[in-house]
């Protein structure tokens, strides 16, 4: 019985352990993403997006400029499930921060690894199977100003290799509190995308750095 | 009652804890001489078990993994010749389909840094990935043929005895896989046997060896006989294929034209020759440095002049080639198809 206490002290600290979580929700034009729906946008475009997916990871608080808690870990974003849009973080006690940071998308280290499994597995269908490395970002739908088959946009974005490394960090200043709330909104997006030239990327480029970075600076604090 | 939840929780724990400890599988070490570099592959995140390298080799038999159900990686890659497509220029896969390349000669691949005649795929547990998904090869989504495995009655439970559970993931199919192909090491040719000093070169071949070493092993160095670099030998580029090699990957100028520099053990084995299997002879390839190189803004430097050889001299270097040939490793029963 020499294992009790440790697996009493295990399982009270398991107990103990306080979960901060990160709220993500994607945003068109002040409302709510809805995929499979068809959207009117300001400038008279009309568009329907069917995939929205995205890689964050190495979650980070601060507090006065000092990493209370950093997460290594990759998390999928995906639209359609709506687990996968709250990131639990947890920590071993309740922290107090005023900042938040984290990658969107897979770094370097990350990418060059190997196998991994989980949110990175690569039958998620954000790993190029014909030159290695995670799609950082995936959006997908259709737009009748599209000139391609079936009218369909798709953005593949990612590319670890210099020069076209489309990981980027986030930092957005967050009120402290338990829940923060994050919101991408794809209007930035579309502002910069002429749908009927720029509909199609998938492999990594300078296009998919730039796009990253503009969804990169789409992150915003809800509460 | 609460003293009774907490012997419950406590057992738990107790029972996550043991899990973690007791080791599922029989580790196994890779064998490789002494006198070689440390592989490149990280072992620490993917472990060698007995158990692990035969689901490996199982799956990279089965015919499973394609979409006709057909084709296995062994299709293209056949242990008796050094694990490539012997004979075919380029390969093909599902439907008959042609490809566009000729099949790599699988060996050694822990040393291997990147993978592909283009340097496409960074990791050997990922390099499954594109013959796979590709139309022209195995035809299959990696999810579909996990999910397939799933169902199956035999799988489960292998991946059970290697993995800790039943349930099939792409990581653990992906780096099955990979255990079995790091066991393919060729180090026991001739060339090997005479670096031992436990034979001798003909007189013949030591003249090849001799040429070998002023020539050639700058891209192809000994022991594993290639840099793992890539590089620009001097071919017309093919009008058919159009292939611009790693450029394709990298989108670097710098880089147009330049393929992976194969190993050149088991090379007598492993014909028709280059990435698109132009050459049928080792003869051809060495009239190639000699006479056929094309000159262009990103040939190897080595090349610049061609390799001033003489017939005597090219009949040498194939002499020695030819001691780079490996039996034992391309008959092991090891690699060979698990009969069960």
């Amino acid at each position: 019985m020499k294992w009790f206490p440790l697996a009493l002290f295990l399982a009270f600290s398991v107990l103990n352990a306080t979960a901060q979580s990160l709220g993500f929700v994607p945003v068109l034009e002040d409302e709510g993403l809805q995929l499979n729906k068809d959207r009117l946008l300001a400038d008279g475009r009309s568009l329907t997006i069917e995939t929205f997916k995205f890689f964050i990871g190495h979650a980070t608080l601060f507090s006065r400029g000092q990493i209370v808690f950093h997460d290594s870990a990759y998390h999928l974003i995906d639209a359609t499930d709506p687990e996968s849009l709250n990131i639990l973080l947890k920590a071993t006690q309740k922290l107090k921060f005023d900042s938040v940071s984290f990658t969107l998308g897979v770094d370097s280290i990350t990418s060059v690894f190997g196998a991994f499994g989980g949110d990175l597995d690569p039958t998620n269908g954000m790993y190029w199977t014909w030159n290695s490395g995670y799609i950082n970002f995936k959006l997908e739908g259709t737009s009748p100003v599209c000139n391609t088959t079936k009218n369909a946009f798709n953005f593949h974005l990612g590319g670890y290799l210099a020069p076209y490394r489309s990981a980027q960090v986030v930092g957005l200043r967050v009120p402290s509190q338990n829940e923060v709330t994050i919101g991408i909104d794809l209007s930035k997006f579309f502002l910069e995308v002429d749908l009927a030239k720029d509909h199609t990327i998938m492999s990594p480029s300078a296009r998919a750095v730039e796009l990253s970075s503009i969804l990169a600076r789409s992150f915003h604090i809800v509460k | 009652m609460r003293s009774n939840a907490s012997i419950v929780v406590a057992c738990v724990a107790l029972l996550v804890l043991c899990a973690a400890i007791v080791p599922s599988s029989e580790p196994v070490k890779l064998k490789y001489p002494v006198s070689w570099p440390t592989p490149t592959y990280n072992f620490a995140a993917n472990p060698l078990t007995a158990e692990g390298i035969a689901l490996g080799r199982k799956l990279f038999y089965d015919p499973i993994l394609s979409a006709d159900s057909i084709v296995s990686c062994s299709s293209c890659h056949l242990s008796f010749t050094a694990f490539t497509h012997v004979d075919h220029a380029v390969s093909h896969g599902v439907g008959d389909s042609i490809g566009t390349r000729n099949s790599l000669a699988l060996m050694n691949l822990a040393w291997s840094k990147r993978f592909m005649w283009d340097g496409a795929v960074n990791h050997l547990d990922m390099q499954a990935l594109a013959p796979i998904n590709h139309p022209d090869e195995l035809g299959e989504t990696t999810a579909h043929v996990v999910a397939k495995l799933q169902r199956t009655s035999t799988y489960p439970l292998l991946f059970e005895k290697v993995f800790g559970d039943a349930t099939i993931t792409g990581e653990r199919f992906l780096k099955a896989l990979s255990q079995f192909e790091l066991t393919l090491v060729s180090a026991n040719s001739k060339y090997d046997r005479v670096m031992l000093k436990a034979e001798a070169f003909t007189e013949q071949e030591a003249n090849g060896y001799a040429l070998f070493k002023t020539n050639c092993n700058a891209c192809h160095q000994e022991p594993l006989f290639t840099t793992g670099e890539f590089a620009n030998n001097g071919l017309p580029i093919d009008s058919v294929f159009n292939d611009f090699g790693r450029m394709l990957i990298t989108k670097d100028p710098e880089d147009s034209l330049k393929f992976k520099i194969p190993t050149l053990r088991n090379i007598e084995f492993s014909f028709p020759y280059m990435h698109d299997g132009r050459f049928k002879s080792l003869r051809n390839v060495l009239d190639h440095y000699g006479e056929g190189i094309q000159h262009g803004p990103t040939l190897a430097p080595e090349l610049q002049k061609g390799l001033a050889l003489t017939k005597n001299q090219r009949t040498d270097i194939v002499a020695f080639l030819l001691t780079l040939s490996d039996r034992e490793f391309c008959f092991d029963p090891n690699f060979a198809y698990p009969r069960e």
